[in-house]
């Protein structure tokens, strides 16, 4: 372990970092969006759109990343998408996501209590009304450690994005060792880097969960 | 300035032949009730008689498969027929006759007492919202509860959150008020501040009322009709001392007596 | 499709399947080890267990395997390529199904553990006989998904040098021996094809071991 090597490339190992950061950022964002409007479109059962949604789910739940983001990377293009690879992978990422973001948000919604639709339906509340002011209300802080989860795995999955030439912390990680043969420092710094954002983060996903469940009863 | 609600026999609640199944399960078995403009019936039998299922129908939560049920000359019962055959505006003018109050309150607990009780006047009668907050705020008082229109649902004890259940449905002015055991759900020292709650507004509104309870007492204080119904039939009614306290039907005696044994 | 190819993409979807039911056997038994140690009342085995399941769960299996592949060589541990993907792929999965395995011990009904401390039953027996065979049940589901995450985590291996299904479609692909888009669909509906008996096996699983129950269990459970 060479820490004085280390010192030499952190500037390099930290542009990896902040790509690493902003694809998970971007990748989250997307992912809540298509999440939520895949979970409304199921929740409205929009006919068309409904089924393509389901079909979608199960395409990209049971296939790999890895050959999501391939097939972006190599087929996309040759359909006149311009985008660079950091772009296809960020969005290959939060599209990958949004499919368990779809189901949090699905589990969310059907967890708010019957009762609570009851009570609007016979106080002459409409669908739009009670779905904004009553359902979300109670479903949102529910679902946030579940997303707070998600972030956390996501940014150790955009790792991935490496396979695709995007230079995150992986790939930066990569280029280096191949020229310097510094294996071990460089992997092992780059193993402690995830952990000492991964682990921690988790632990305060944990907390907030503790804290938003013994907090207000729902009804 | 409060509403009064106008009565005539437009709002006259009619019952006929309604049966209803759950899956093989029959629940009701062509159950017919008149309901006259600003009486009140109480509903009274076992679990699984059916009497909260004959309250969420005319409620239009649950779908009938026979029968008719009519407010007025209009036929507000939800059948597999007339599902589609109703227009949004229709389906919101006679739901704002008829208001609810639940075993389980109900109540949206990300809204505070007020807010739970002015919602719905200002969304759906478009009132505006200043008037619908000083009206709100005289029905928490009418309640008992003008010092916790500001609290949330958890900060209320049960029987203050049944209160503001009852006052967001008042809020609403509706000519037909339907109780589903609203103080089974409470600890027994809190039962008497709603039954009271209710007690009163029977004495001081012309609203309807149909009310399915455990409480004898209170049925035979508060209403001018008694039904016990079991298995889904309507094995007797009568007035309240025909029916409670000089029945001669054995089912109802029994039914009484094992209820009293509490 | 040229019949070089089909034979070669089969033997990667062959290496794929040993490389899967290899993890699968030994995640199997790191989540059952870690799960009892993370819950035993000896302190270095629960901290020990709670070391290595957030290590696990703290950088990605990729992150991982790079890391297997290329320091512990220089460390002095030689190991095959699919050694180093089979372990890795194995212990990651083991620790995300400690996890699993314990929240479905927890959630064996209280009663259950207290029937059998009074008749008597040995802890090894309680565990084995009783509690086990009920948190198995309770954990099918979330394991099912675990199952099929392996099979999706060994397309990684691909990258260091494993020759599965993702790296022979890779190969074959660069080569322009198979169009891009038919190579990276085939690519994705391989994986789909594959996630079939994986999932359909559990769902027999599931309800075999389901059979002996009735509807609604009133579980005494956590109170």
């Amino acid at each position: 372990m060479s820490l004085r090597y280390l010192w030499n490339v952190h500037s390099q190992l930290l542009g990896g970092l902040r790509i690493t950061v902003q694809a998970t950022l971007i990748g989250m964002g997307i992912a809540v969006l298509l999440g939520l409007l895949i979970a409304m479109i199921r929740l409205l059962r929009i006919p068309v759109l409904r089924q393509l949604s389901v079909g979608w789910i199960v395409l990209v739940r049971n296939t790999p990343l890895l050959a999501q983001l391939f097939f972006l990377f190599y087929v996309l293009p040759s359909y006149g998408v311009k985008l660079n690879a950091y772009w296809l992978g960020t969005i290959g990422l939060g599209c990958h996501y949004s499919c368990y973001t779809a189901e949090a948000f699905r589990g969310s919604f059907a967890a708010v209590a019957r009762g609570q639709w009851e009570a609007a339906t016979v106080l002459g509340l409409s669908w739009r009304t009670t779905f904004a002011k009553v359902v979300l209300p109670q479903a949102l802080p529910a679902v946030v450690p579940t997303l707070g989860n998600y972030l956390i795995s996501m940014f150790k999955d955009s790792s991935i994005l490496s396979a695709i030439t995007v230079l995150e912390l992986l790939g930066t990680t990569q280029a280096l060792a191949s020229q310097s043969f510094m294996y071990t420092t460089l992997f092992t710094a780059m193993g402690l880097t995830y952990l000492c954002i991964a682990y921690p983060a988790s632990i305060g996903v944990r907390r907030l969960e503790k804290r938003l469940s013994g907090g207000r009863r729902v009804a | 300035m409060i509403v009064e609600p106008t009565f005539n026999d437009a709002e006259r609640l009619r019952i006929e032949g309604v049966s209803k199944s759950f899956g093989n399960h029959q629940v009701l078995d062509h159950v017919s009730l008149d309901l006259p403009a600003g009486r009140r019936m109480a509903l009274i039998g076992p679990s699984g008689s059916g009497k909260t299922t004959v309250l969420r129908c005319v409620a239009m939560l649950e779908m009938i498969d026979a029968g008719a049920i009519y407010l007025g000359d209009r036929r507000i019962s939800v059948d597999l027929t007339g599902r589609t055959a109703r227009s949004a505006r229709d389906l919101r003018s006679i739901r704002s006759k008829i208001g609810m109050v639940f075993q389980h309150f109900n109540l949206f607990p990300n809204m505070t007492a007020i807010d739970n009780v002015t919602l719905a006047p200002v969304k759906v009668l478009g009132i505006e919202k200043a008037h619908a907050r000083d009206e709100g705020l005289q029905i928490l008082a009418s309640v008992g509860l003008a010092e916790k229109a500001h609290a949330y649902p958890s900060q209320l004890s049960g029987g203050q959150q049944q209160r503001v259940a009852i006052a967001r449905a008042l809020a609403m002015h509706p000519s037909l008020l339907l109780f589903d055991e609203v103080t089974s759900a409470l600890d027994p020292e809190l039962v008497g501040e709603v039954l009271e709650v209710v007690r009163k507004l029977a004495e001081t509104s012309p609203l309807s009322m149909m009310i399915v309870t455990h409480e004898m007492r209170f049925a035979a204080d508060i209403s001018d009709h008694v039904v016990f119904m079991e298995a889904g039939r309507i094995v007797e009614e009568g007035t309240p001392e025909e029916v409670l306290r000089s029945s001669v039907n054995e089912r109802t005696r029994k039914f009484l007596h094992r209820i009293q044994l509490h | 499709m040229n019949p070089v190819v089909a034979e070669s993409l089969l033997r990667g979807a062959g290496t794929t399947g040993v490389i899967v039911a290899a993890a699968s056997t030994l995640a199997a038994a790191t989540s059952l080890v870690v799960a009892l140690a993370r819950m035993s009342n000896k302190v270095l085995l629960r901290v020990g267990a709670a070391i290595f399941t957030e290590f696990f769960r703290g950088t990605s299996a990729l992150v991982q395997l790079f890391w297997a592949y290329f320091v512990l060589p220089a460390l002095g541990l030689q190991l095959p390529a699919i050694g180093v993907g089979i372990a890795v792929l194995g212990l990651n999965a083991g620790a995300y199904g400690s996890e699993v395995v314990r929240a479905s011990i927890t959630a064996v009904p209280a009663g259950q553990w207290e029937a059998s401390k009074i008749l008597g039953l040995s802890p090894a027996t309680r565990m084995g006989r009783v509690i086990l065979p009920q948190a198995l049940r309770i954990a099918l589901p979330p394991l099912e998904s675990l199952l099929v995450d392996i099979l999706k985590a060994s397309a990684l291996v691909s990258l260091i040098t494993i020759g599965d299904f993702t790296a022979r479609i890779n190969g074959w692909a660069t080569q322009g021996t198979i169009g891009l888009t038919p190579a990276y669909t085939i690519m994705l509906l391989g994986y789909l094809v594959m996630s079939a008996p994986l999932t359909i096996g559990m769902r027999l699983l599931a309800r075999r071991m389901n059979r002996h129950v009735r509807v609604a269990s009133q579980g005494a459970g956590q109170q």
